[in-house]
């Protein structure tokens, strides 16, 4: 047991230790840096570190603003806080590549000094940057600007350059959300076992700084008593993809329940009386983008509390049929929610429910979920459940199948109906399959990749972007590598809206999370996420997706084409993985 | 309750003005003796200390001691309303939170201004000694900072027992401006305790002599330490502007 005396962890010492986290190698020893420094730190403290390493003040869902500092800003700062002109930090920037080793370098000469000095702590930090993203308004710009300087004035060099990386969104320590478990469970209980556990509290609670701070107060006993609360969104549960209908069955469990994968936009309800919330797969609230939906939450659903989920689909006002994800995004995009909600009316079709009357139901088994559910859900013309239903046989599993094709579904979902079927939130596991179309070799269904890149159009395509680089997200290193360069397919509205939407993102010089040895003309913050379709992956000398997993090279894809759909219901981590593109490639090879 | 006249809307502006340099909010305390006020810029690297005893105003009446915080862009939009003749008169209404400024001459005109929460803590002065004191002509002062803006970003300021220099250089080249102790210079008085030596930001210095509005100031400093800039300010009152110098990590 360590012996904790009264905190204050010095921000040096954090910067140090990312220092040496960035420069080790393998994911063990970067966990085992960062535990010892989660080992000094306070109970309150230990989330504010967790918070400074994934430059997240507070999870999404809470709404709260975040640091994020443009590069335009950040150069002013510097400059300030320096005395020295912005083209002096342009320049050190051009030449390092990095804002922070820029900050690094320019404040190792003569500084600013303060008439207060302090030493930054984890704290004083934390508490300075929540104050900065709190700024709104008239003049904020000039006041956060003001502000961070000010903490500049406190800071040594090295401090300088994470300050700065954090502040950015540019600091990389390799350390995805998995990591930083492993590096919780390593500091507070000895050894990584306990991970499982903290795991499932951070899936349920969606606070990877509640689980820490609860961790470091109360003990890992305390961590298990994490339930799931309404009004909290719990990381969805999503599904493996196999082609072959006998596999499925098999990995399911022999019995299936088979259910129409609808095409819309998944959304997590929340209902606690009258009071109720609409989470998107990434963990937005997207109660004010759907008031209809709302409305039929209200009139429809018969619990006093409850969190259930389902698909939102866009149907046709006349005909009641269904319409592409596509239509539904439009409402996104549109300031008059009231227009598009007659325009671009929705159903709702609900597959599952995690919460029922202040009880957390989620580890019981599918098919008596599906009773409560049925309970609970007054069917009307609007609202249902999703067509399913129970079967253990592989021809009746294609024959459900190709129905659901041909009816303009995307395909459908095989579920395990055992005993252990509870909902497995926040991870894909082999309880629920995705069927794809079996007719086709290789890669025959879509990734969902993020852009990062672009090079300039020639010819017909001069001033738009002539082909797109995209990257698979690693989640063991949190990193974007490149999987593919996609060039040909394009429709001109497509370059149209490949260059309207990218151009917002559009940065001075590569994001340090995005891996390429690929060259491109222009870089992006790896945000948008669009939906490609490829023949198989192959063994790549240029791209580098699994590259440090495999001892091979790493992955690309062949042929890779883009749908046309804008995966907005997604985040750049939601993303395909590397390790999804692994299995993928792995059984592609018939390993 | 406080209550306050002053005859020259010209010298209220300039206390704004002066403020405006470094603050987004001005934190006055105003108590039987009169105004004051202690604040840090944001960067912490500046300190404003200002006081304007009752004696400055024509009425005075305070009954005790009152936080009055007050967001300088409102209060520099209103000033600029004033007129050159009008005569101002300041209330506080504790009941409602306002702080009212009445502007009176042709018409009577009348701002209520929000309170702002003060701060919780009240800045201390820091204590400082100066080998160098210097009083000179605030044009000469500001003429210094100008000439060497030309070609960098900060000043260093140098004192021998004979002259005050200011020096800087950047990727244009040097300048240098050098004042005299003699019956003729614009630098009138020069007490040098060890000779100093210290580098200050221009652009501090830069605003700070745009808020300089008396004919004359007075600087203090030491090597690698503060300097302090005084001046007059209506009659009796004083501004003071305390900056840490730029130092050397290495």
């Amino acid at each position: 047991m360590i012996i904790r005396g009264q905190f204050d962890v010095l921000y040096e010492r954090v910067a140090q230790a990312f220092e040496l986290v960035e420069s080790t190698s393998g994911s063990l020893a970067k966990i085992d840096i960062f535990a010892e420094l989660l080992k000094e730190a306070g109970p309150e403290e230990v989330s504010r570190l967790v918070a400074l390493s994934v430059w997240k003040l507070y999870p999404d869902w809470m709404e709260q603003p975040e640091i994020g500092i443009a590069e335009k800003m950040a150069i002013q700062v510097i400059a300030s806080a320096a005395s020295v002109s912005e083209s002096t930090v342009e320049g050190k920037l051009t030449e390092t590549g990095d804002i922070g080793s820029a900050a690094e370098a320019l404040l190792e000469g003569s500084v600013q000094s303060s008439l207060l000095a302090e030493e930054l702590t984890v704290n004083s930090v934390f508490q300075t940057l929540d104050a900065i993203s709190k700024i709104s308004g008239q003049g904020s710009n000039r006041a956060k600007i003001a502000k961070l300087s000010g903490l500049l004035t406190d800071a040594k060099p090295i401090e300088a350059k994470y300050l700065l990386r954090t502040v950015t969104g540019r600091l990389r320590l390799g350390l995805g959300a998995m990591s930083i478990l492993d590096a919780l469970s390593t500091a507070f209980t000895d050894d990584r076992d306990a991970r499982p556990e903290l795991e499932h509290a951070f899936n349920v609670c969606s606070d990877l700084g509640r689980v820490a701070r609860v961790l470091a107060t109360d003990g890992l006993e305390a961590v298990k008593t994490i339930k799931a609360r309404v009004g909290t969104p719990i990381r969805m549960m999503s599904a493996k993809k196999l082609s072959d209908a006998t596999e499925i069955l098999e990995k399911v469990g022999a019995k299936a329940l088979v259910e129409y994968k609808y095409d819309g936009e998944r959304v997590q309800v929340h209902k606690d009386g009258e009071e109720i919330v609409l989470f998107s797969r990434r963990q937005e609230k997207i109660t004010a983008q759907y008031p209809d939906v709302v409305e039929l939450v209200r009139k429809n659903i018969k619990a006093e509390t409850c969190v259930i989920e389902g698909e939102i689909v866009a149907v046709d006002p006349s005909t009641g049929k269904m319409r592409p994800f596509q239509e539904l995004m439009r409402r996104r995009r549109k300031t008059s929610i009231e227009a598009m909600s007659q325009e671009v009316p929705v159903a709702l079709f609900f597959f599952d429910i995690l919460f029922l009357n202040g009880e957390d139901v989620s580890s019981i088994s599918m098919l008596k979920r599906r009773k409560l559910l049925e309970k609970i859900v007054t069917s009307v013309d609007r609202v249902s459940l999703t067509t399913g239903e129970v079967t253990e046989d592989p021809d009746r599993l294609d024959a459900i199948f190709i129905e659901a094709h041909n009816s303009g579904y995307e395909g459908v979902i095989a579920k395990a109906v055992h005993e252990k079927s509870g909902y497995q939130a926040g991870s894909r596991s082999w309880l629920w399959i995705k069927l794809k179309a079996s007719y086709k070799e290789g890669m025959s269904d879509s990734v969902d990749l993020v852009i990062v890149g672009a090079v300039h159009g020639r010819g017909k395509r001069t001033g738009l972007y002539g082909a797109i680089l995209a990257s698979a997200y690693d989640e063991e290193t949190d990193t974007f590598p490149t999987v593919c360069k996609i060039g040909t397919g394009f429709t001109d509205e497509m370059l149209e809206e490949f260059k309207s939407r990218l151009e917002t993102h559009v940065l001075e010089r590569r994001n340090p999370k995005v891996l390429s040895d690929v060259k491109a003309d222009v870089w992006f913050e790896p945000v948008e996420v669009i939906e490609v379709l490829g023949d198989e992956l192959t063994v790549s000398p240029t791209h580098l997706a699994g590259k440090d997993r495999m001892n091979i090279g790493g992955l690309a894809i062949r042929f890779p084409r883009f749908t046309g759909r804008w995966r907005e219901d997604k985040s750049a981590k939601q993303a395909t993985t590397v390790g999804e593109l692994i299995e993928t490639f792995e059984r592609q090879r018939g390993l | 309750m406080f209550h306050a006249t002053l005859d020259s809307s010209k010298t209220w502006k300039q206390i704004i003005d002066a403020l405006a340099t470094l603050l987004t909010e001005a934190h006055f305390i105003v108590s039987e003796t009169g105004f004051s006020l202690r604040q840090l810029d944001s960067s912490k690297a500046a300190m404003v200390d200002m006081t304007l005893p009752a004696g400055v105003f024509q009425e005075y009446k305070c009954d005790g001691e009152y936080d009055i915080c007050l967001g300088i862009d409102e209060l520099a939009k209103v000033s600029k309303r004033m007129a050159a003749d009008d005569k101002l008169e300041f209330n506080l209404d504790e009941a409602e939170k306002r702080f009212e400024i009445k502007m009176l001459g042709q018409a009577d005109r009348q701002f209520k201004l929000q309170l702002l929460t003060p701060p919780d803590d009240r800045t201390k002065k820091p204590s400082l000694a100066f080998d160098v004191k210097a009083e000179m002509f605030a044009d000469a002062f500001k003429q210094a900072v100008k000439d060497v803006g030309v070609v960098s970003s900060h000043i260093r300021i140098t004192a021998d027992g004979k002259s005050l220099t200011f020096t800087g250089e950047g990727d244009a080249g040097e300048a240098q401006v050098s004042l005299k102790s003699n019956e003729e210079s614009s630098l009138f008085e020069l007490n040098v305790k060890n000779k100093s030596n210290s580098m200050y930001a221009l652009n501090y210095l830069a605003e700070i002599s745009k808020a300089i509005t008396s004919d004359s100031i007075v600087i203090q400093f030491s090597t690698n330490k503060p300097m302090h800039m005084e001046f007059a300010i209506a009659e009796g009152g004083r501004i003071s502007f305390i900056l840490a110098p730029r130092v050397e990590r290495r």
